[in-house]
């Protein structure tokens, strides 16, 4: 609770400088088009104001005992496991990069068994059956059934 | 009489259940992948049709649409990503069933309301068609705007504890929906010269980054990957208790009607019918607080909300050649296809072929409940697989499944954007929900209102005030807000 209102202080300060952008924006768009992007605009500044508000009474009243009891380890964006979802996300994009420039096959076949491995996964059996179970099951109902083409990449191609 | 045995003819045929039964499992497959919907699954289906006699190939489209939007609940129970966007509410309180030991009992409950939902809107579709036709005539832009600021007065109630970061998502989700080229003016909004974007932010890749990335990455943080998604098991049977069925009947009553009232507006869809279904669910509750951390209640509401659309959607279809919804739009290219028109000339001259396509409707309902509830036990063992095979593999179908809607990797993209957004939000305590209701009702009320200004010359109020269902509508949403804010206060009184 006392950690999360720091966080929100943060978060506060991003959103209004995402509203304040979006509001300057509207300035750029002409006619009808840019009534409801700017209300919503002013809106979204508004409630991050309350919430920074909200947020900087609680820290303040709070001050000493968030100084003497909460940590690091509080924060929700510090350790081990959020570098752990941070890499997933990586390994994710790589996957998504991959995917559009060597095509579904090669990158699928990188990617499953990096992330198991990431994730520690026994069994390398494992491995080479899911991921190519994997791939299989997909061609079919995909490209196969559903005549839904998935991209070659530049070998294939 | 006829037509009655013409109709029963029609299902004592081979080839008429051999469709039903292909169109339930294509729809059953192909609607539980994440980023496959129903609308294309009957699509991709259509050209099968060319080479089958007319009413066959009806019965096959319909049963894939009713399957499909049932089995977009299946993932989203399963593993915290919808199927269809029509199932985004059904994840709210599925998965967190299923992660309590009860995923066969969740896709129990969502089973039997999938099947109430589509019977009722079936025997709306037999017997009142006609009548729900001209009513949905009568609804105009104003009635969309009051509808979509309506179901968005929910998002408060979504927002799980604050609701100051829950309106803020809310708001968000609505400036999400802003994106790309403005449909009335030709303008580009925050497209930022890129091409991928004029097309705006698209729901679907949205709905599977939000839910299924964010999931990804929360999944990951723990170390160890041979842990199993849950340490509670499989457990229970799949039908529920008296006292859960208790439960489930409120919701049993009132989605079916709202879902139909919602799929009958062209427009409109199950992901609409789903939410408004859930919302009042919520708002008539009186254990609220279960609602996003596994209520029967809730996820009884969403499912039949939803398929209960797709027989509301098929009214208008029919009846004027206007769609209820995308996947009826693509339903209507099958009916016109087979060489027939819609509109009063169906149920008079082709009165078998309408008829068996009803028939058809029902007897898919029923058989993707069977199947649904014989498989639930074993559909619901995902639950023992570990949390490290589960998770690269939700990546995949998410990837694929994105890619797979207009063949783009900008939808990926989104997609992926969207759902490390999405992981950012659920650690600051920031609710998914609220943007998703944004981003499905804000472009239906700007329009709306847009559409209404340009209606009238009048003052806008006026003109509001002279609709008779706009009238209700805005005494609804009134309601809508001030009740909770009144009990609300009447509570602290109380309590002082």
């Amino acid at each position: 609770m006392t950690i999360k209102s720091q966080t929100n202080l943060l978060v506060s300060a991003i959103v209004l400088i995402i509203s304040i952008f979006v509001f300057i924006s509207t300035f750029n768009i002409n006619g009808g088009a840019a009534y409801f992007p700017f209300g919503l605009s002013i809106l979204l500044g508004l409630l991050s104001i309350i919430l920074m508000v909200n947020s900087l009474e609680f820290v303040k009243i709070n001050k000493h005992y968030l100084k003497d009891n909460v940590t690091k380890r509080d924060n929700p964006f510090y350790g081990p496991s959020f570098k752990r979802a941070l890499v997933a996300g990586l390994m994710s994009t790589v996957y998504v990069v991959l995917f559009n420039y060597v095509g579904f096959i090669i990158s699928t076949l990188l990617f499953i068994p990096s992330f198991f491995l990431f994730m520690q996964i026994k069994g390398y059996l494992k491995y080479i059956f899911i991921t190519l179970g994997f791939i299989i099951f997909i061609y079919i109902i995909f490209v196969t059934i559903l005549r839904v083409f998935l991209p070659a990449g530049i070998i294939f191609d | 009489m006829d037509i009655i045995s013409q109709v029963i003819n029609n299902f004592t045929s081979i080839d008429t259940i051999s469709v039903l039964l292909i169109g339930v499992v294509a729809g059953l497959v192909i609607g539980s992948i994440p980023g496959m919907t129903s609308t294309m699954a009957i699509a991709l289906l259509i050209p099968i049709t060319f080479n089958m006699d007319s009413t066959n190939g009806l019965i096959m489209l319909v049963s894939v649409y009713t399957a499909g939007v049932y089995a977009g609940s299946l993932p989203g129970i399963l593993l915290n990503t919808p199927g269809t966007p029509s199932s985004a509410a059904t994840v709210l309180d599925g998965y967190p069933l299923m992660m309590q030991g009860e995923g066969t009992k969740a896709i129990g409950i969502a089973t039997i309301g999938s099947v109430v939902g589509g019977l009722f809107s079936g025997v709306v579709l037999l017997f009142l068609a006609p009548i729900l036709a001209n009513i949905s005539l009568l609804f105009s832009a104003p009635e969309y705007f009051l509808i979509a600021v309506f179901g968005l007065t929910i998002i408060a109630s979504l927002s799980e504890g604050s609701v100051i970061k829950g309106l803020m998502a809310g708001t968000f989700g609505l400036l999400l929906g802003t994106v790309g080229i403005d449909l009335m003016t030709g303008v580009p909004r925050f497209t930022f010269g890129s091409v991928a974007l004029e097309g705006g932010i698209s729901l679907i890749p949205a709905l599977i980054g939000f839910f299924s990335i964010s999931q990804v990455m929360m999944l990951s943080e723990e170390k160890g990957g041979n842990k199993k998604l849950s340490e509670k098991g499989v457990k229970g049977n799949v039908l529920p208790t008296k006292n859960e069925f208790s439960e489930m009947v409120p919701s049993l009553i009132r989605s079916p009607i709202i879902g139909v009232l919602v799929g009958m507006l062209p427009g409109t869809g199950g992901d609409i019918g789903s939410w408004m279904s859930y919302n009042e669910a919520k708002r008539f509750s009186k254990n609220k607080e279960k609602f996003g951390k596994g209520s029967i209640e809730g996820l009884t509401a969403s499912e039949t909300g939803n398929n209960a659309t797709t027989g509301g959607s098929i009214v208008p279809m029919v009846t004027l050649g206007i769609p209820g919804s995308a996947a009826t739009a693509v339903l209507l290219g099958g009916i016109i296809s087979a060489g027939l028109t819609p509109g009063h000339e169906l149920f008079t001259k082709h009165g078998d072929v309408v008829y068996s396509m009803i028939v058809g409707f029902f007897i898919a309902t029923i058989l993707m409940g069977v199947i649904g509830l014989l498989s639930a036990k074993h559909i619901s063992k995902v639950i023992n697989v570990p949390t490290g095979i589960v998770a690269p593999l939700i990546v995949c179908f998410a990837v694929v499944g994105s890619y797979a809607i207009n063949n783009s990797i900008s939808d990926v993209w989104i997609m992926l954007v969207v759902g490390i957004m999405g992981y950012f939000m659920r650690k600051t305590g920031f609710p998914v929900a609220p943007i998703v209701l944004g981003l499905i009702l804000g472009p239906i009320a700007e329009e709306g209102f847009r559409q209404s200004l340009s209606m009238t010359s009048d003052s806008i109020i006026i003109y509001y005030l002279s609709r008779p269902i706009s009238v209700t509508l805005i005494i609804l949403t009134v309601f809508s807000v001030i009740v909770p804010v009144y009990r609300n206060f009447k509570n602290k009184k109380d309590t002082n």
